[in-house]
This record gives C-alpha cells, structure tokens and sequence, in this order.
C-alpha cells in the first residue's frame, strides 16, 4: 500500500467557495460576487454537491477502520486560504485579455457571517454602562479586577485567566481600583471605567455568535444551517445577558467553542498529517482548551470530549495498516504534546502570571500558609523578614495551625487564664486545668517560649543551642507562664482524644507530662534544624506518644468559642501539623522578668535572619494554591434563593434576579429565549429518536442517507449530543450551590444540535418537495418567533425599561420564574 | 435464504458426550466410561475439540452481525438430554452384536462434579446446629420465620421469597414460634428447630458449588477450569460462613448464578428457536431472574446484566437479514414475555403468598396505613369492624395523619390542656392558645368530635346526616370541649406556615377561625360520603385556605416532644392528608355532658357497619406495602462498628463479627478466603490488561486466537466482569450502612473470572509446552494454598474450636481486620 500519509499533500487547500469559483472562473468577473454564493444554496435546494467534499472528512473519523483512507485522493478544503493569487483569468477577446495586475489580494466577505457579527456587537454592547451600578457577582469579579490593579493577593476558587483579562479591560481604563464592590446595587461612581470593565466579556460574548457559524460550517452542515445556529445565539436572551456584565462565562463559552473548531479545522487537514497548518490546528486546539480550563474549571468537561474524540481518532488510525508503528508513535506523541504538555505549561504559566501580578499582602492572607505569605510583599513578610530562622531554646514563638482552615480563618495555639469545667454537660470530668485553645486571630496569648527541659532558664545562649529533629522541649505560655501539658483524660468535645491543659499543679495525683517531641515533616529534605515558618512540625506529647492536634471543633461558652486543641494517639494526619510563624529570641537580661506583660518579650542577638532564605517557589506557591482552590467549597454550599438544581434547566424553570432598580420595576433577570431553550429540548429528543430509528434500519441493510451524511450525522452526535451531555450531567453529582447559568456551556451545544437538527430532517427525513416547502416555511415562522420572544424578553435582559406589574406578571410564562414586583 | 429458523430442527439434541460417543461408539463398550472422560481433558492438552462445539454457540453471540448464522449448520448440544434411548450400538464382531436391551437408560455420572457437591453439603452442613445461640442477623430473619409460623403480619425491607423459604423449613421441623429473637448470642431453647431453621441455607449454599461449575462449562470453559471455579467457591470461608446460618444471601445467590447457568443454556439453543427446550430455558431464565429479585433487591442488578445481554442478542437478530420482520417480533415478544411479564407476575405471586401468610396483626401494623391495617385479622380491625362507616354531624373520630412515618410511628391529631407559649426562643409571639400536636400513641385525647357549625347540638341526628365533600365542619376537641383553630399567627417551628391551635377565647381582638372544608382526595372515585378509615380527606382551613398538615418536626419540652401541626397553604401536598381512624356516633341523651371523660363517649344508633365494606385489594396492598418498603431508608443508615465501605471490599479489608463464645475465644467472623480475594483482583486486571492488548492487536490485524476463543472472551467479559461491575459499583452511590457480606454476589463473578483467566491465559498467552507446564505446576501450588488457607480461617468460619489470644492474632493477617479477643 502507498505510503500516503508522508508524502506531502501538494494539492492547493481551497475553501468550498474559491473552489468553485476555481473550476469555473469564466462566469464569475466580478469577485464581489463571490461572496454571497453560499446565500444561494437554499434550504430547500437539493443540489448542495459542493459541500460533500468537506463533509466527507470531517466525519470519516467515526467510521470504523476499514472507512479510513478510503477518501485519501479527493480535494480538500481547508477553510483558511480565502485569500489566493489570481493566476488563471486569462480569455480569448477581440481587445485581448485584461492582465492581471502585479501583486493583488482577493478577499471573499462572508455577508451573513458579518451581519451576524455585526449585530451581536450591537446586541452586546448596546447601553453597555447601563445600568451604572453593580450588578450579580460583578461584585466578585470587580473586586478581584480591583485586587489586580492595585497588584494585591487574593483568593478566588475560579482559575485566573477570567479575572486577568477583565484587568486587562480595567487597566486600559485607567481603572485606579479604588471601589468597594460591597453590595450588589451600588451605584458606580465616576472613576470607575465601566464600559472598559464589562468591554470584554461584550466582545468574547459577541464573537460567539461568529464561532458558532464557523464551526457549524465545519461540522460539514451548509449555511442556512450556520446561519440558524449563529442566529439562535445571537438572540438568546441568557447569553446576551451574561455577556453584557462583568462575569466570565462569556470567555469559557467562548473559549470551548474555539476548541471545537480548531479540532474540527486540525480534523479537516488528516489528509496532510504532519504539515504546517495541522501543527497550527492541534496547538491552537490545545491553546483554546488550556484557556477554556483557566477561566473556570468547567472546562475540564471540554477536556473530556475533546480527550474522547481524540482517543476514537487515535482508535482509527491504530487500525489504519497503512500506517507504521512508528508512524502511529509520531501521531500519538504529537497529540499527546499538543493536547496534553501545552495545555499543562499555559495552565501554570497564567497562575505564573497570576502570582506576579498579585504579589502584594491583601485580606486573603491568612488562607494560606505562613511560608507562602512570607512571598507576599508587606503583610507578614514584612513583620518575619527580620526574625531569627532556627528555633532555639529560649526563643518566643506563635505556632500556627498549618493546615486546614476552620471558621474560614487560620488558628495559633492560644492559652488564657480560664481553666476547663470541671464537669461537662454530659457529666465527663475534666482535670480542670488552664485551657489551651487554637484561636483564630493574633493575640498576645498566642505567645509561647522553646524551654529546655534540663535548665530553668528561658533565655537564648550565645551562641542559640538550636533545636533538632526528635528533641525534647517544653512549651511555656508566655503570658500566664505554664506549660504545655497532656494527659490521659479526656478532651471536652473529642471523647477520644487526650485533653491538653497548660499545668496548673494543684498538688493531687495528675503530675505534669509537659514534654513534647519535636518531628519535622519531611526531615530529611529540610535539613535538621527546626526553622521558623518553613519547617513543618509535629510535637508529639513524650508520655502518651499522642501528637498536638486541632480537633476542628468549637468549644462552647466556656471556652469562648474558639477552637479546641487535643493530642491524638493517631500521628500521622493532617491536624496535626503545626508551623512557627512569628519568632523571637529571649535576650539575657529579660528572661527573667517573662510572664508579666508584652514589652518584656525583646530579642536576643542573632546573625541568620529570615531575609537570608530563599522564599517558597513558583512551583511550591502554585500546588498550596491549587490544592487550596480545589478543597474550598464551604461557602459554594450556601443556600442562595435563585439557586436551582440541574433537573430545572433544561425546561427553564428558573432564573436568576440580576438586578432591580431602586425605585421601579426596571430589572434584569437572568432567563434564555423560552423558544429556543424548549426548542433544544425538541431537537436533542429528535436527535436521539432518529438515531434509534436509523441504527435500526441500517441493522436491517435499510440505508437511508449515504454514508457520508451517516458518518457527519454520527460525528454530529458525539462531539455536539456529546458536548451536551458531558457539560450537562455531572452538575447532577456536584453537591456545590447551582444556578441557571452553569447551563449555558450545554446550552450552546444543545443550540448548535437544534440547527443541524433542522438540517437533518430537511434533508433526510423528508422525502417530497411539497414537505420539505411546508417545513421550510414552518422554520421561517419559528425563526420569526424566536425573533420575537427575544424582544419581549429585552426589557428583561437589558433593564432599560420601567415595567408596570401587569407588564411584569404578562412576562411570567411559567408560574416558578420569580420575576420581581416591586410594593411601591 | 432458507428460513432457517423456522423449520423444526430434527436433530436429536445431544450432549457433548453423547455425541462423542455416537461417534465412536466402536471403542466405548462399557457406559460407565464415560462419566470421567471429562477428568481427561486436562488445562494441558491442547486437545479438547470436543469442547469447541459448545464454545462456539455460547460465544457467537458476541460477535457482529455479519458473524451470526454463520455456524448454523453445525450440530447442536442443548445440554438436557443426557438420557438417550441406545438405539444404534452396532457392532460387527464374531459373536453377532449385543442387542440393546428393550428398554434402557444410561446415565452419566460426572464424578468431580458430584464430588464437589457432596463435598460443598459436607463443609455447609457439618455441625449446622452449632453455635447452638443467634448468630448476626438470625435475629431479624429468625423472627420474621417466627412471624410467619403465627401468621403474623410484619414489615421488612426485603422482599419475601428468602424468608418463606426460611419459614418453610421452620415449619418442616415443627417450629412453633415461640422464641423472642431478642439479641445476638442469645442460646436456642430445645424447642426451637436449629438444624431445619439452618437446613435451606445451607442446602441452596452447597448448591452453588455444582451451578458454578455447570455455568463455567456452559460459558465454553473445559472441565478442569470448571472444577477449578466450583472449588474456589466450595473452600472460600465467606460463603461457608454466609450458608451456614439462617440468612438470606445464600439464596440470592444460588438464584443469581442459576438465571446465568438458564440464560447459557437458552442460548445454546439459539439455532433451534422456538423449540420446547428453548421456550423452557427462556422461562427457566426469567422465573430465576424473579426469585433473584425477591429474596433482596440486589437481583435487579442481574435484571440489569440480563436485559444488557438480551438487548445485545435482540440487535445480532435484528442484523439478521435471514429473519424477516415477523420473526423478529416474535423472537422480541416471546423474551419480553418471559423475560419480564413472567416475572412480574411472579414476584406478584410471592407477595400474595406473603400477604395471605401474614394476614395476622403484629407489632408492625402501625407502619400501614388504617385501610391495610382492617384488612388483618385483629388489631385494629378488632376494634373498627363493628363501627359506622361514614361520618355524619355528631360523630366521634380520631384523625391519623395517613402519610409518611415521624419517628418511625404514625400519629393522630392531638391536643391537651397546655397552651403554647407566650414567646419562643427567638423571640417570636405566639397566640398563646392550646396546643394541638400529632401524637404517636393512642390517647383520649385523640378523640375529636365532628360539629355542624349551623348547630349547637353534638349528637347524631336520626338518620345521621352524612359529611360529603365540601362540607364545612367544625372539629371539637372531645376531652377539651374546644374546636380545632386556625389564624394567621406563625406556628412555632414552622414559621412560614401558620399555628393551629384548639380556641381559646381570652376577649382579645383574635376572633375564633374555625371553620374547616372537607375535602376527599380522589372524590370521584371514591364517591362522595366521608367514609372512616376508606377516605383520604384533607381539612381545608376555611378564612385562609391553608390545609392541616404535620410538618414532622418535634416540638421541644413545652410541647411533650409530640409533632408540631400546622396549616399549609399549599394544600396539594402528602403532608395533609388525613383519614379517620376510629369511629363512633354520640348518642342523644348523652351528647349535652360531652368534654368529662372517656366513658361519656357512646354511640347512635346506626346501620351501616365497616363489616360489610369491602376491604382492601390486594393491589392497593402491594402497593402500600412496596412503596413503604421501597421509601424505607431511616433505620439502615444507622452506624455500626463492622459496617465498612464498598472501596474496602475488594481487598476484604474489614470482616464482620457474626458471634463471640460467650466465655473462649471461639468466634465467628465474617470474611473471605485471602487467597481467592486477593487473587480475584489480580484476575479482574489480567482480564482487562489482556483485553486491552487484544484489542490492540487486532485492530492492527495480529489475530492471536481464532474467531471462537475471540467470542468466548468476549462473552466472558460482558457477562462475568459486566455482572461483577453492576453487582458491585452501584453499592459506591449507596448511602445505606454496608457490610462486607454485601460484595458476595460481586465476589462470586469475581471467582469465576478468575478461574477462566487461567484457562485464557494457559491457551492464549503460553506459547511453549514448557511455559504451560510450568505454569500449570504454579497453579497447583495455588490451588493447594488456597485449601490450606481455608483451612487456616475455618475456626473463624465453623467457630467450633477454643483460640488462644496468640492464635487469634495470627490469623489477624490485616491490622484491619477486627478479630475479637475476649479479656478474661
């Protein structure tokens, strides 16, 4: 068999319009007329020929093996050279032919592809300041772009790429980041540039409508059909919506579309593996999809179809014999570089971005640990930078509780001169010693000093006798001047924990075991010595061989409702790892005076200060980060009152109230084009119906549509049903807070199978000309009503007019949409 | 084509054996040869062509249609007829041939499978009386044997066909039921039959041995694989352990793997459709299919394995083109009949052997409702039967709440002398009227008296003046004399819903609202009078149109902790209806002293008794009583000390702890044989792992086994590892407790995936005589382990023998496992 697939295709890659106009280039003189053909192909028109060359590629690839290669010796389109030389205008007249000029560009203008652009434009970014005040989580994502303006750390559970091109927006601007986004609401004061802030999510929003086209084009569906879906986009109410705000859905939405399409351009050059333009097609697909996953993580799901189709593309050629072992390693290893490697490298290299753009100390501190804090400019760093680094005997040290964050804030282990009840409420018994407690803000209680157990004393030699692994050390609280003890009674709220007190002797039968083990985590890679805020610690109580730990729990009144503190017999967890944040050393001459009051902490001499050490890296920052981002979903699970739950979604049952105007029923609600959302519905039953219909009849050697129709009409259903489905159905396992909105990436899938739908019926279902004209006229009354749904739901989506409450309750086509009514 | 299937297959339907032996019947003189000719068809040679007849029909299924009908000429064993007339045993010798006597039946012993069948009775039944105490769950099913025995109704999760079974051997060994099952270790009186209460346990587990076996053939695997599953299950401690006692699993089981051996078998018929045979399989399938389902509803998890299967054998027929339509529908028909109907109809059948068993009154009745509850004899039946059925002006009720149990009981509408309280915890007001609460016990203060609002009299008029729907009533509280009230006041722990209260009037501007609209759910059908205990009412509050309901939350101290009732404004809900329950008509002379004490309640005159109402159907019985069962969920997701979580399974990390010697450490736990379970994973990732490179390979045309084996393997996997993942991975979205006992029906495909991979891999991967060899020499090394192992754990199977502390933490092979030692 030839060896097709290394010789390099020479033949030139021509769009299905320059095509035609190639192979007959006598009746076409004028190029402006070149770019209304694809007008001409009717719905009704069976004569769509020229379309079968870009049809048959883009689906061969659901075909089984035998399929594969079979199509190798056709022309290929590849939808990217609309622009070519013209060489060949040459006819014979009686004044000879006019020449062509020395250097030209012909260039073909997609008219309803730029009215539909140009219209989105308008619909997106018409009254774009209004209304000039702050609307749904603007309030977050104005925050978060102030944040980035003033260069301030900050934590966000959404990836950043959102975030930076919003600030990318505000600081074309001149944005100064000086605005409280408190309330939803508020009024925008002057200074903030809120055209130049809600300007990008406009235009992704707006160029979905084109991306929607093109790739309809690219499924191998002809340009009604493109038409139609790009349509369908521009007028649905709920991504006019979430485009016209300060939000970043309208940058997934179209970042995931721009994924399909270069899958779909990449798939159309299989012809010519290997050459430039499907190494441009396969980075730009990886490109788009690591974008699609730093705006929010909902672009994992792309992940998944796009992993999905690759794998049934890969399943293809592995049984294509024509090609190699080695040939086959190359194309994994491109995929696999391209889909995988680069993704991964532009994910880190925007948290990268990220980080160095947020390196200022901010409010969120305090969720991450005193080690990624001390990367922050002022804050902590500013406060540790000039401490001594290794923990010695006598030093004065805060013990912050390293991992896990309860009541949403850190904790140091904290002591006051209150003692534990002596009985509990359910008749336990405490040794009724002094409290020791993890509180959750910084205190001078929160102070304890490093004593060796075999001196008295509380100062720092000279030089500091450091502290190693696995040495013994008592723990004294600064303040009340008692030390750290446990022992084998029970802690209040954690019956199976030990409880841990500072001693009070009150000369009965419970002597101090006040002697703690220091155990580095990961010794061995962090050197020996037990440094203050890098090295991570467990002190494990001598006696009971029961680590320190934070149970998680909130003790009660007595306790002030901070955290309670125990010692587990189990070591090895999380709870129990500790950190010293600040340090000090205990001079000479003040040891002594220790246990009255602040101004007697002062610091010994020392030479090595935390200025000398290296600060945490890129890469140890990113996974704290990450880690943290994916493990935060406390305040997802509050309850919100337009929250909504998936089964809802596809029939619209709900929206979201965006905004209300302070004085009129003027509002902006968050709801799609009721005909097209049910309309979706309709198709995806359709789709799914004639699926069955025809796997059956084809079982029964029955063909309905040659096998290029089938093989799109398959493809058709696992990148766009599929697309559907995998954006849709897992929000059914998320326990997180829902609403309306997360439904849009499905929805752009569900319209793009409605429009093919329409298609597929058309010509495939429908067998006589008398059908196919009712049907046609039936779409273009359809077509009339999305039109118009989408204009009675306007005041909805743009807020600009004062409705009255008849008004409203008329807009109320199902009795579960809480429009709002304001009580005047 | 030939109509193949329709013409009546003539060919005798013969046995792998017979068949042989019709062949070569001049070397086979004497019959009793042929019972072992099975035990020389070792792993090691490679010639057993005799087998390749059976694999071939068992694995064509799996194949696509273009493979289907192609071996349809080959003679075909159906597996049932290995008794045969000898009518051809010709043979030309010198003394004239032997004559076939006039009348002979020859058998075939196949003696490992008898072996491992005794074998399997000896080790489930050997001291089957001992531990002579209840063991685990003995005491739930113990009691419900009980129950049965005295014919008294009760409710339980399960469905019934494993504990009839259970019940049929208690009643086959004269039990009388008079045991309280009352806890765990409890020793049996004399009188209480053990060995038959344990006898159909034990027989159905010793039963799955041979099914085992049997199915390994049938799947196309040779003898020594075979005997090789049916051992792994004979020595595999759990299912010792799980046989051994009076639970239920062993019968699922049995029929679980009993519905695959029939489905096998229907299959082999597959070239003679329609044949006796074929029908009886078929059916065969689906009754087991049904009793799979009735002893736990784990069988629907086969229900799913077997529809996949048949729905992927329906589409090999529908690609079929020697089939026309009507065959089709045929073929669809006759397994939707048996398959589904059949079923149906069967566990319809145990239910009703259930309800007519159980047709006593028990301690579960109050979990139905009153109409289910007059269909038992006793109880409440007792005290209704002689009441008046419908209520009029004057009659005497108590209202239950129909719907729903609230700490696991029913209740009735209450109140008492207390008021609500003037001002809750959270500062809200309260009316400060009396109370009116649902109570779970049966009280005077239950009893409500139905008031005509237009009259001041309580009696019944004669005729009584029935109640229809719409009516307005009001409602006096009997003991109280106060009417049932309802305002716009929030009800204390519901405050979206509004108080009811009984009126009292304190002079202040809160006027009495106690107006109340009969309103019957179902009304057309159920015809227009109020009937007790029939009706379905709702009690429509009149000035505010809310209906009674119970909000199924306890009210704190100041209520009793009886159930706070409210009024509900959306009425179409199940919270608010209500039936009346108990029934009496007050009479004339005695209606004026009313509101004393019970004994003032007496009765009109009335004719109409709840003796000639039509009770219940059994359809609205089942229904009731599948839907309870079915929406039952409160009391399994208790915690328990063995309970563990189906990621633990696999790896037997935790047993269960079935019975402790009340003084040695004799004890029986609950786990499985190491050996098989941990070998059992390797076989799952071998049969993956080979898979994965088998399809590889042929994709790239490197056929490694022929189309037979190919199929075979196919059909292994969709069967044995598809039922393993749908027997075991439904159990990860479970939210009940689980215990490791739940992973046996997974465990048991498990074995027998496991015992054909070594089969695959001996034919398959082991290309040199000198591999098989060895490899077959390292299997009997196995085998034997896995013999000893089983011995090892036998005290913890059996529990018959003393350990000392030492030998028990010997056997603790896993920290995890939680083997009891007694501290003596």
């Amino acid at each position: 068999m030839p060896s097709h697939h290394h010789k390099k295709n020479k033949d030139p890659h021509r769009r299905k319009d320059s095509h035609r106009h190639h192979a007959a280039p006598k009746q076409q003189l004028d190029p402006t007329d070149e770019g209304t053909p694809a007008v001409t192909e009717g719905l009704g028109s069976d004569d769509n020929s020229s379309m079968s060359v870009e049809r048959e590629d883009t689906s061969s690839i659901s075909g089984n093996g035998s399929e594969v290669g079979s199509v190798g010796s056709r022309d290929q389109g590849d939808g990217a050279s609309a622009v070519e030389p013209n060489l060949d205008g040459a006819e014979v007249k009686w004044v000879g032919p006019v020449r062509a000029p020395l250097l030209s560009i012909k260039t073909e203008l997609n008219i309803p592809l730029l009215l539909l652009t140009v219209v989105a434009m308008a619909t997106r970014m018409w009254r774009l300041e209004y209304p000039n005040s702050v609307v749904f989580d603007e309030m977050h994502f104005g925050r978060f772009a102030s944040m980035y303006i003033r260069r301030t750390f900050f934590f966000d559970v959404h990836p950043p790429l959102g975030k930076l091109i919003i600030a990318f927006g505000a600081y074309l601007g001149d944005f100064s980041g000086n605005f409280t986004w408190e309330r939803i609401g508020t009024d925008y004061p002057s200074a903030v540039p809120v055209w130049y802030l809600r300007l990008f999510p406009a235009l992704f929003g707006s160029l979905l409508v084109p991306l929607t086209y093109q790739t309809t084009v690219e499924l191998g569906y002809n340009h009604w059909t493109a038409t139609l879906a790009g349509g369908m986009v521009l007028f649905e109410n709920s991504l006019v919506t979430q485009s016209r705000f300060l939000l970043i859905d309208s940058f997934l939405l179209f970042f995931i579309l721009a994924t399909l399409l270069c899958l779909l351009k990449f798939w159309r050059r299989k012809q010519s593996p290997f050459s430039p333009w499907w190494w441009a097609w396969l980075a730009g697909t990886g490109a788009m999809l690591a974008c699609a996953c730093s705006v929010k993580y909902v672009g994992v799901f792309t992940v998944l179809l796009v992993g999905g189709m690759i794998f049934h593309e890969l399943w293809n050629l592995v049984g294509d014999k024509r090609l190699s072992v080695h040939d086959l390693t190359s194309h994994f290893l491109a995929r696999a570089g391209l889909l995988a490697v680069l993704p991964v490298l532009l994910y880190l290299l925007l948290f990268h971005l990220h980080l160095e753009l947020a390196n200022r100390s901010g409010p969120h501190d305090e969720m991450m640990t005193s080690a990624f804090q001390a990367t922050l400019e002022g804050g902590l760093s500013r406060i540790t930078k000039s401490q001594p680094v290794s923990i010695a005997y006598g030093s004065q040290i805060t013990l912050r509780h390293t991992h896990g964050m309860f009541l949403g804030r850190p904790c140091w282990l904290h002591s006051h001169l209150s003692t534990y009840p002596v009985r509990y409420h359910d008749n336990r018994g405490s040794s009724a010693q002094q409290q020791v407690t993890c509180y959750s803000f910084k205190d001078i209680n929160n102070w304890w000093i490093v004593k060796d157990p075999g001196r008295t004393t509380l100062y720092v030699d000279d030089p500091p006798k450091l502290i190693h692994h696995g040495d013994i050390i008592q723990l004294v609280h600064g303040t009340s001047s008692r030390a750290l003890n446990s022992h084998n009674v029970a802690a209040p709220l954690s019956p199976y924990s030990q409880e841990v007190t500072c001693y009070i002797d009150y000369n009965i039968s419970l002597p101090a075991q006040n002697l703690w083990r220091v155990e580095l985590v990961d010794s061995a890679d962090e050197g020996d010595t037990w440094k203050s805020i890098q090295s991570h610690v467990r002190l494990v109580h001598v006696n009971t061989s029961a680590a320190l730990k934070v149970s998680g729990l909130q003790l009660p009144d007595w306790g002030f409702h901070q955290l309670e503190v125990v010692s587990d017999r189990v070591i090895q967890q999380e709870p129990t790892i500790w950190n010293v944040e600040e340090h000090k050393y205990t001079q000479v001459d003040q040891a002594d005076v220790v246990g009255n009051n602040e101004e007697t902490f002062n610091q010994a001499t020392y030479e090595d200060t935390m200025d000398d050490q290296p600060l945490m890296g890129f890469l140890g920052r990113f996974a704290e980060l990450q880690w943290k981002m994916l493990s935060t979903n406390k305040e997802l699970q509050q309850e919100h009152k337009y929250s909504s739950s998936p089964a809802e979604w596809p029939l619209m049952e709900r929206g979201v109230a965006y905004w209300l105007h302070p004085r009129t029923n003027a509002q902006i609600h968050f709801m799609g084009n009721p005909v097209v959302w049910w309309s979706g519905v309709v198709g995806i039953l359709g789709y799914l119906a004639l699926l069955g219909v025809f796997l059956v009849r084809r079982r029964r050697a029955c063909f309905d549509m040659d096998d290029e129709s089938w093989q799109r009409y398959i493809l058709t259903g696992e990148l766009v049903l599929g697309g559907w489905v995998l954006h849709y159905v897992p929000f059914f396992l998320m326990e997180r807070t829902l609403f309306l909105h997360h439904y849009l990436p499905a929805l752009v899938f569900k319209i793009l199978l409605l429009a093919v739908m329409v298609e597929n019926i058309h010509t495939h279902v429908l067998r006589w000309p008398i059908h196919r004209n009712v049907f046609s006229a039936l779409c273009a009354v359809w077509v009339t009503c999305i039109y118009f749904t989408y204009r009675k739901f306007a005041p909805l989506t743009y807020g600009n007019s004062d409705l009255s409450a008849d008004e409203v309750t008329d807009l109320k086509w199902l009795e579960s949409w809480d429009l709002l009514i304001q009580v005047l």
